[in-house]
């Protein structure tokens, strides 16, 4: 794996009304991951509300997916289950870059935990993540997938 | 998504009643009359018998094209799409041909319908076979990347 040399240069743009990083490499590499991950701090950490008013709050390169059922949200991280009050759209909408990709409007999954895919015989996108999960997709995200394993955004 | 199913439907609409009238003119055995004459009974004239051969052929069309939709348009599992596919297709089909006169047994309409599942099954089987190809070169990917990982932080 090539490590680069890091130049850092700032340019002022008064259009914008935040700060901006934009990381440019040849590849993404482990270096590139790493530095994201230090500018994506937001990212870092998902705060839970549940019920009773108590936060949990998750490392989000800890969470295997999220999920609705029954009327009541989950979150799934590496060693339990977590009940949130928040519903899956809203914690799709702080989980805005990286491996998590929506493949319901009850599911969101992380890539990064996926241990193997496979084609069920009915024609879905069978997905096996960490802590023995399997989940099904449709057939329309194995380009999304195959975009995001090979450096793209899931989505 | 709606105006590439209505492309695909307008596509099917010419393309069928262009088919049917030739496979009308191919099955007249050479007589040159591409309509039954049940159609001209019913319908008084040679144009009025073609307009409407035209138009349930073009149903077939629309049905065919339009169906395709269900493939790449919607999350129905590839199963699940070919049969509702095959369902539609073949209802409008056996309609229209019934009308036409195109068949006239059940003997017919079981050989064609056979064909047609069949038609349908190869469908299914060759896509089966193209996304199962794609997802093998999903975990490939995968495990390319972990390697690629692994190696970048063992040289970290």
């Amino acid at each position: 794996m090539s490590s680069y040399d890091v130049s850092v240069r700032f340019r002022e743009d008064s259009t914008l009304d935040k700060i901006e990083v934009l990381i440019s490499a040849p590849e993404k590499n482990a270096q590139v991951e790493d530095l994201l991950a230090h500018f994506s701090e937001k990212e870092k950490y998902l705060d839970l509300p549940t019920e009773g008013g108590r936060i949990f709050r998750v490392r989000t390169d800890s969470i295997i997916r999220i999920y609705s059922q029954n009327r009541s949200n989950y979150v799934c991280v590496s060693d339990e289950t977590i009940r949130t009050t928040a519903s899956v759209n809203e914690l799709s909408q702080k989980l805005d870059a990286g491996g998590f990709l929506r493949i319901s409007r009850f599911e969101i999954i992380n890539l990064e935990k996926a241990v193997h895919f496979d084609f069920s015989i009915a024609g879905q996108l069978k997905i096996r993540l960490e802590e023995d999960q399997t989940v099904y997709a449709s057939r329309r995200y194995i380009s999304v997938i195959r975009n995001y394993l090979k450096g793209g955004e899931a989505k | 998504m709606k105006k590439k199913v209505f492309r695909r439907m307008l596509i099917g609409f010419l393309s069928g009643a262009a088919v049917g009238n030739l496979i009308a003119l191919l099955s007249s055995s050479g007589s040159g009359m591409i309509y039954s004459p049940m159609l001209l009974e019913r319908f008084g004239s040679p144009a009025a018998a073609i307009l409407v051969q035209s138009l349930l052929s073009a149903l077939i069309g629309v049905a065919g094209m339009g169906g395709m939709s269900l493939y790449d348009e919607t999350d129905l599992p590839l199963a699940a799409a070919t049969s509702i596919h095959f369902v539609i297709v073949e209802a409008v089909f056996v309609a229209v041909a019934l009308f036409l006169r195109w068949m006239r047994s059940a003997a017919e309409i079981g050989i064609m319908s056979a064909m047609m599942f069949a038609a349908f099954a190869a469908i299914w089987v060759i896509m089966f076979i193209i996304h199962k190809r794609e997802v093998r070169q999903l975990n490939e990917i995968a495990k390319e990347k972990e390697n690629i990982k692994k190696k970048g932080e063992t040289d970290k």
